[in-house]
């Protein structure tokens, strides 16, 4: 059975704005997703509308088998959903707001502690249970917001940008804990990010969300593939060639679009195993010296970057 | 069990926050002091009634505030798509401002007790139901209109619009029988007139006057159940039809 199961979605906002086009998706139980997409590609109106906040205009949504207008109240027991903001309550301690949440589901005290204390331990946040809430760091209140989704341990946990406006370490701790999230709960995850490394390394499907449309989806493998792209990398030992060595290139056809990140130059190409030849003969007749050149596997940042219109050259 | 918890997440959030009790008795203790000694033909126990009054309209006028906060910070969202049902959200909110509401008459009780107003025991008992019905209709009235009001500064700018017309336009300051012919129809229509006038009645023991009493609670009763209704079924439905 699918986990979330969407067809034919649309949804226009009373001031006219659509913010989703008969968008389709259908998400494994037990997958980590991740929806990539601009801001107002309708990532957001997709959740709140599987979160049953939001009524969509028309289009067939199943989560677990059922239907999302028929069952909303049923649904909500299976779902939960951390906002893109955190919405821990700053004036309660850790252990009021996780038995807040517990009680929102109806679930009894003795089997709150109890879940409590083992997303203490899973969320490492043993040495934070006797602080203030409003003293904690982004990062911990941001484990605390996802330990208060999980504490009725649903079948789906929602996550809107989960890792927004963290630092390195606190990013990677929340990665840690969503790996955690399928391993321990068995829980599929739903969530919408902007890091596309976080979409690749975490995500078992990604789907790339474009004006309301699902233009893309898959495993990060297919998703590469879909792009068939040739890319050909070339590091070039000197900084001032770069200028020479683009102007020489840009009246060869076989190049598709360039991108310079300091001395490093990656070339779009018809046929990179080919091309690669042709692109070392160009630097040898005019004499550019080089540190690498290579051909290169297209990332998801490529693919979303190619998807999303945002051209390289 | 469902209301509360939201009722105790809220209340701890009051209690810890008292400034939030200070800043909304100040204004209508400034009218009780200074309406007492300024007017000589009218007493303290006689201005009491429409002071409590708008000591209600400050606080649970005040209850769909919250409201704005906890869409900022996503926590109304998170009540929002649990199982928790509507009606103990609401429930739990309005009873925040019961309390609150209490907290503030008591407080102005105990201050006017010094201005030589006297409430026994039976008397403060006899207020309590009707207190009660007006701020469950107060901030049910609230909480709706924080549903249907987009941004906080135009749901204080309503407020200011009229609460001191409706407190103005009733028997706060004045006896019946002093205002203008041609404002007496307002005042009468004005439900929260009927209010003061079963408390004042209480307070300066014209214990005679039952059916204003009555009248003043059922019709608190209704207005308060009606709203709370509209405040649930509008909560049902909201983000449905953005």
């Amino acid at each position: 059975m699918n986990a979330v199961f969407v067809k034919d979605l649309s949804k226009t906002y009373k001031n006219g704005k659509k913010a989703l086009d008969n968008f389709s998706v259908s998400i494994k139980e037990n997958d980590i997703f991740s929806l990539l997409g601009e801001n107002g590609s309708g990532k957001s109106t997709l959740i709140n509308i599987l979160t049953t906040y939001l009524m969509p205009d028309c289009g067939e949504i199943e989560i677990l088998g059922k239907n999302i207008i028929d069952y909303p109240h049923e649904i909500r027991k299976i779902i939960s959903c951390v906002s893109q903001n955190v919405s821990i309550d700053l004036h309660l301690s850790l252990y009021e707001n996780l038995i807040f949440q517990s009680r929102l589901y109806g679930i009894e005290k003795n089997k709150a502690v109890r879940k409590i204390q083992k997303l203490i331990e899973i969320f490492s946040l043993e040495e934070f249970t006797e602080k203030r809430v409003a003293t904690y760091s982004g990062g911990i209140k941001r484990r605390l917001d996802i330990a208060m989704g999980m504490i009725s341990e649903p079948k789906i946990l929602f996550l809107d940008e989960p890792t927004v406006a963290l630092d390195t370490e606190s990013r990677k701790s929340v990665w840690q804990i969503i790996k955690n999230i399928k391993n321990e709960y068995g829980t599929t995850v739903f969530m919408t990010t902007h890091y596309l490394e976080e979409a690749e390394k975490l995500s078992d499907t990604i789907c790339i969300m474009k004006d309301g449309k699902n233009i893309a989806y898959g495993t990060s493998e297919d998703l590469k593939k879909y792009l068939k792209q040739n890319l050909i990398k070339v590091t070039l030992k000197e900084k001032e060639n770069i200028k020479k060595f683009l102007k020489i290139i840009s009246s060869e056809n076989f190049i598709k679009n360039t991108e310079t990140v300091k001395n490093t130059i990656t070339m779009n190409v018809e046929n990179s195993s080919e091309n690669i030849f042709t692109v070392g003969n160009i630097l040898s007749a005019n004499n550019i010296k080089y540190n690498l050149l290579s051909v290169s596997e297209p990332t998801i940042e490529d693919v979303y970057l190619s998807l999303v219109g945002k051209g390289r050259r | 069990m469902e209301t509360l918890n939201i009722f105790s997440r809220n209340i701890k959030w009051r209690f810890q926050n008292p400034v939030t009790i200070i800043m909304t008795i100040i204004q209508p203790l400034i009218w009780l002091l200074f309406y007492s000694n300024m007017a000589a033909d009218i007493s303290s126990s006689f201005i009491l009634p429409g002071i409590i009054v708008l000591v209600m309209f400050s606080s649970a006028g005040n209850n769909g505030v919250a409201n704005y906060y906890s869409k900022q910070n996503g926590s109304f969202y998170r009540i929002h798509i649990s199982p928790v049902k509507k009606s103990s959200v609401v429930l739990g909110h309005v009873l925040d401002a019961e309390v609150f509401s209490f907290t503030e008459v008591l407080i102005l009780i105990l201050i006017s007790f010094f201005m030589s107003v006297r409430i026994s025991f039976s008397e403060l008992f006899l207020m309590m139901p009707v207190i009660f019905a007006t701020v469950f209709f107060i901030s049910s009235f609230s909480y709706f209109l924080s549903l249907i009001i987009p941004s906080e500064n135009i749901f204080y700018i309503f407020l200011n619009t009229f609460i001191l017309p409706l407190f103005f336009m009733s028997t706060a300051l004045f006896p019946y029988e002093k205002i203008p012919v041609q404002y007496k129809t307002a005042v009468n229509i004005n439900p929260f007139t009927h209010v003061i006038n079963s408390l004042r009645t209480i307070i300066m023991n014209q214990n005679n006057n039952y059916s204003e009493y009555l009248f003043s609670l059922m019709l608190m009763i209704l207005l308060g159940v009606i709203m709370f209704i509209i405040s649930v079924k509008k909560l049902k439905i909201y983000g449905k039809n953005l």
